[in-house]
């Protein structure tokens, strides 16, 4: 059941696409979003945002999107929060791996700014 | 003949001897005369018996030498005068035909320089004796030491020569056999041999017996399905039966022993008088593995690298272009849409260079299941109608909904259909129709798109799959494309055990046949992956 309002903790280190994504989510509305530039602030801000879902970059400084998504399902509540990556690394055996590692789907980079809210909400929803 | 005279001159020596003896004890006590000729009559038997010797000796030696070498005489002008039966019987030549021919008829091509040596110590009256090579009548090679004399006549004249021949051949055979080894023992990639029949090691390299610790002594009774390397034996029992079936002839497999990955290529080599042989080399693949390694990590960082900028790009230009940042002006939009456009091609081209990185690295990743192919040519189609309509043409789909199953990527088809179309797009008149027909073959299905466009020239048809190739000037043409579509469409049909045809009269237009086998078992399998949009 997709709540009316998903609160979305975003996390990627490019600044630019930090703002695009933002813009991108505030146009689709139906967010509230929280977006961090790196995977230790992301787990210190997690627990009080209490998001509904998670969209991390795949490669992120000092600890990768893989290891924040095994670290943050460590913290309590957090054990079931949909992860949704977004990268560029995008093979089908990368996405059958991150799907495997406990990801509920990817989306490719470079994303389409104008249906990015819709297709998170669309993974969400046929979750 | 010779032997005859031998023992009837033995036989009157005998004779004489008894005759002597008789007349001696009749005779005795002897007086001084009869002393006389006792003693010359022994004398005279001690020097006939010398005689005898001198004349045996050489007949003795004779015939020991016809036995053993190859003695040939030419006249002065270096005709075979003289051919001896061992000459004749390791060269197969009859004796009527050689003699009166030139000796060169004997001499192996390779030589030229030697006997032109060998007649210049002729020439001087110089013995000359080295290695040469003679030829059979069938073309047989012999290795020989010669040594050749010359003759002189009584006036000291040259005129001719005398050449007898050791055949040397079994032991340059048994020399060139262990100068061989004596290489195989240098390689440092570990090799070894096996007797096919008893899988029982029959040789192993210097590199091979230290890789194993084996045991020179030992080691005819180790059998190698026993070694401890880490490998599938179950699939290379199985690639070994096939080339004792005479099914292949080579195979290679990766293999692991302590810890280091090695490549084990195994050739099978039957040789005339020879029981057949595993011939297996191991090639360490530590260092290809960390090349492959390398350039996989550099794939991956290319991508994230041009493709995070790329991201900023168009997602800034998409959203301006949707209004999100306030209003534009219809000449602003214009400019947005080629900026748009143009970034869009670069992701196109982007992926295509990664996707041949990968295809030239045989890293793409396949997703292979079975599915409807009919599925797939309609979203292909569906997906590219906004593309054609820029061009203004349209898309006319020639199927029925029959399913067509094969097995394949749906996504990598997907993509390889999306080429063709926005292709046909790109080359056909506004206002054209192109059609997209799948074809239901006995053992295959085709997938034709078909455009009734400018066409491909027919001499540059042939080289239309290689990359970076386009053809055709127009701006039109050239919009959005990389010049390595169709090498990828290429490379991935292949991939899936299927064949790619064009054919293309220029003015008239052209036509793209893929063609994918059908699926094997026919019947609907329980695990059905139906294609929808890629995703499994």
């Amino acid at each position: 059941m997709t709540p009316d309002i998903i609160r979305l903790l975003h996390v990627e280190d490019d600044l630019d696409i930090l703002e695009i994504a933002s813009m991108s989510i505030e146009m689709a509305g139906g967010f509230e979003l929280l977006q961090c530039e790196n995977a230790t602030d992301a787990l210190r801000m997690a627990p009080e945002f209490k998001p509904d879902a998670m969209l991390f970059d795949m490669m992120l400084p000092k600890m990768s999107g893989v290891q924040l998504m095994a670290a943050i399902r460590e913290v309590p509540g957090f054990a079931t929060t949909p992860i949704i990556f977004m990268t560029a690394r995008a093979q089908p055996h990368e996405r059958r791996e991150l799907i495997e590692k406990g990801a509920l789907d990817v989306i490719v980079k470079p994303f389409d700014p104008i249906s990015l809210g819709d297709q998170i909400k669309a993974i969400l929803a046929a979750a | 003949m010779r032997d005859l005279t031998k023992y009837i001159r033995f036989g009157l020596q005998s004779f004489i001897a008894v005759c002597g003896a008789v007349i001696v004890w009749r005779a005795w006590p002897l007086d001084r005369f009869s002393f006389a000729i006792v003693v010359a009559g022994l004398v005279a038997a001690f020097i006939w018996r010398r005689i005898d010797k001198a004349t045996d000796a050489p007949s003795v030696d004779a015939s020991a030498l016809e036995a053993h070498a190859i003695m040939l005489r030419a006249d002065q002008d270096g005709k075979i005068s003289f051919a001896n039966e061992r000459l004749l019987q390791l060269t197969g030549y009859e004796r009527g035909t050689l003699l009166g021919q030139p000796m060169r008829v004997l001499h192996h091509v390779a030589d030229a320089e030697t006997y032109a040596a060998v007649d210049a110590a002729m020439a001087r009256g110089e013995k000359w004796t080295g290695e040469t090579r003679i030829i059979g009548k069938d073309g047989r090679v012999l290795w020989t030491r010669m040594t050749s004399v010359p003759q002189m006549d009584k006036s000291g004249a040259y005129c001719g020569s005398l050449r007898v021949h050791s055949d040397i051949s079994a032991q340059k055979v048994s020399t060139a056999a262990r100068d061989a080894m004596a290489s195989l023992n240098l390689l440092s990639e570990p090799l070894f041999m096996v007797c096919l029949d008893t899988y029982n090691l029959v040789f192993a390299n210097d590199a091979a017996a230290k890789l194993f610790n084996w045991n020179r002594l030992q080691m005819a009774e180790i059998r190698i399905f026993a070694v401890d390397m880490l490998y599938d034996r179950l699939a290379v029992q199985r690639q070994v039966a096939a080339l004792k079936a005479k099914q292949i002839t080579e195979f290679s497999f990766p293999a692991t022993y302590h810890d280091v990955p090695y490549l084990a290529e195994v050739q099978l080599i039957e040789a005339a008088g020879m029981e057949p042989r595993l011939y297996v080399v191991l090639r360490d693949q530590t260092e290809s593995m960390a090349i492959a390694r390398t350039k996989d990590e550099l794939v991956a960082t290319v991508s994230h690298e041009l493709r995070t900028p790329l991201t900023s790009i168009k997602g800034a230009l998409g959203l301006i272009r949707s209004g999100a940042a306030g209003d534009v002006t219809k000449k602003t939009s214009d400019l947005l849409d080629i900026a748009y456009r143009n970034a869009d091609r670069l992701v196109l081209i982007v992926n295509d260079i990664l996707d041949l990185e990968k295809m030239a690295a045989g890293q793409m990743d396949y997703d292979i299941a079975r599915r409807d192919l009919v599925q797939t040519v309609k979203e292909a189609v569906t997906a590219n109608e906004g593309f054609a309509s820029r061009f203004d043409v349209s898309i006319n789909l020639n199927t029925d909904d029959e399913p067509a199953w094969a097995d394949f990527d749906a996504d990598r088809i997907h993509q390889v259909l999306s080429n063709l179309i926005s292709n046909a797009c790109k080359f056909s008149s506004t206002g054209a129709q192109i059609d997209v027909n799948v074809e239901r073959r006995p053992k295959s299905f085709a997938v034709c798109v078909v455009d009734r466009g400018v066409g491909i020239p027919s001499g540059a048809v042939e080289r239309i799959f290689d990359r970076f190739t386009q053809v055709g000037k127009s701006a039109r043409a050239r919009s959005g494309g990389t010049g390595l579509g169709l090498s990828i469409v290429k490379s991935i049909i292949e991939s899936h055990n299927g064949t790619v045809e064009l054919t293309s009269v220029e003015g008239q237009g052209t036509t793209v046949t893929v063609v994918f086998p059908r699926a094997t078992n026919t019947a609907t399998p329980a695990n059905l992956i139906r294609s929808a949009g890629g995703k499994t």
